[in-house]
């Protein structure tokens, strides 16, 4: 009897990835809303009595070159990541939702179309093309979010199409169709929900893709730009102490694997969840 | 493993290591090449990362320092070489696909 009401209980629980990625999003955006509750110091305040500290009980992650406390730092750093998570997936996710529902519903030449920019847009290593956008715009972190906008878009679209193409042939459009509902009304009222949960995983795990290449272009000097704490800026600054101090890399780098982490668990928790294939 | 071609191999008398390699393997291996190929274009991107961190003087390199340098034909051209590269990929993999299963060539 006992053993039934376990397993009742186990089902209905939330999983445990799940669970631990939510912990991680939730813990980023702590740090991001309210970073000065949580860093004990300034991530800007220079302290010369602290140069290149070890990790102590005054700085539990050590302080860097300046005596900046790199604690402090990194979790100023989370604000300016969530942004990028949040910002470099935005107009992805918004226009390619809206391309490939269209692209979807109405077929002919505006699916050759996407399906030419698709394939061009492929050709192209990922990094390599929004680098150079990066290049031609100019670095910093608004740039970088056009540069990923312009070619990220490609991926959702990409998804809603294939979701749209399976969703038009069921009954209930055809059921709409019959009703004398308008082309506007049958995509957005009942196709759009219907086809739009794919797109939400996706839109998480993006997330912390995004993360990581936020960062990658912070490190390059690409993205966020230094004094600015951001976790690709604080490992590149960290880059020419490695060898003397390796906590100035390695507290950011732990940063990103949580953070990427998070995001990774809670899109695969969220796809169990909601019985997305993938 | 379960198919029925493997059952059929086996009945022939066929060594294991030749039911192996040469009726599985052949048509395992055709998704992991897709896979293959599809990383290339991934990896030639962390290349632009991997050889600053490493400071290898490769093309990632070259290319984000003639961003810095405000290059722009050499950014160009290796953003073009690059996407040659992984369309030759592409193209490899797509004539692999053929000899491995000649009902993709039709």
């Amino acid at each position: 009897m006992s053993g039934a009401k376990a397993s009742r209980l186990s089902a209905t629980a939330i999983p445990a990835p799940l669970l631990i990625g939510a912990v991680f999003v939730t813990l980023m955006f702590a740090c991001a809303a309210a970073p000065g509750l949580l860093a004990p110091y300034d991530p800007v305040a220079f302290d010369y009595s602290a140069l290149l500290k070890p990790p102590s009980f005054a700085h539990p992650f050590g302080a860097d070159n300046f005596g900046r406390d790199i604690l402090s730092r990194t979790i100023y750093a989370t604000r300016i990541d969530c942004q990028i998570a949040f910002f470099s997936t935005l107009a992805p996710l918004v226009i390619g939702s809206l391309v490939g529902l269209a692209a979807g519903y109405f077929g002919g030449w505006l699916d050759i179309l996407l399906g030419r920019v698709i394939d061009l847009v492929l050709t192209f290593p990922f990094l390599v093309i929004v680098i150079a956008i990066v290049a031609v715009l100019g670095p910093g972190l608004v740039n970088m979010y056009v540069a990923v906008s312009i070619v990220g878009w490609v991926f959702y679209a990409r998804l809603m199409r294939g979701e749209v193409l399976v969703q038009k042939q069921l009954d209930y459009v055809g059921a709409a169709r019959v009703l004398g509902f308008g082309s506007a009304r049958i995509l957005f009222r009942h196709i759009l929900p219907n086809a739009a949960r794919p797109l939400l995983v996706y839109w998480v795990t993006d997330m912390a893709l995004k993360i990581l290449l936020g960062s990658s272009l912070g490190y390059l000097g690409l993205g966020a730009q230094p004094p600015e704490a951001e976790w690709g800026v604080l490992i590149a600054d960290g880059k020419n102490f490695f060898t003397q101090a390796w906590w100035m890399t390695f507290f950011p780098g732990a940063a990103i694997v949580v953070a990427g982490l998070g995001f990774s668990l809670v899109g695969d928790g969220l796809a169990d969840a909601l019985d997305v294939k993938r | 493993m379960n198919a029925e071609f493997v059952d059929f191999a086996r009945a022939k008398g066929l060594p294991p290591s030749s039911v192996l390699v040469r009726h599985i393997l052949r048509n395992a291996v055709i998704s992991t090449v897709t896979i293959v190929g599809l990383h290339i274009g991934e990896l030639l991107g962390g290349a632009v990362i991997t050889e600053t961190v490493f400071a290898v003087p490769g093309v990632g390199r070259l290319m984000v320092d003639s961003i810095f340098a405000r290059d722009y034909p050499v950014i160009q051209a290796l953003t073009l070489c690059l996407a040659l590269l992984v369309s030759l990929t592409f193209l490899a993999t797509d004539l692999l696909h053929m000899a491995l299963d000649p009902r993709i060539a039709r």
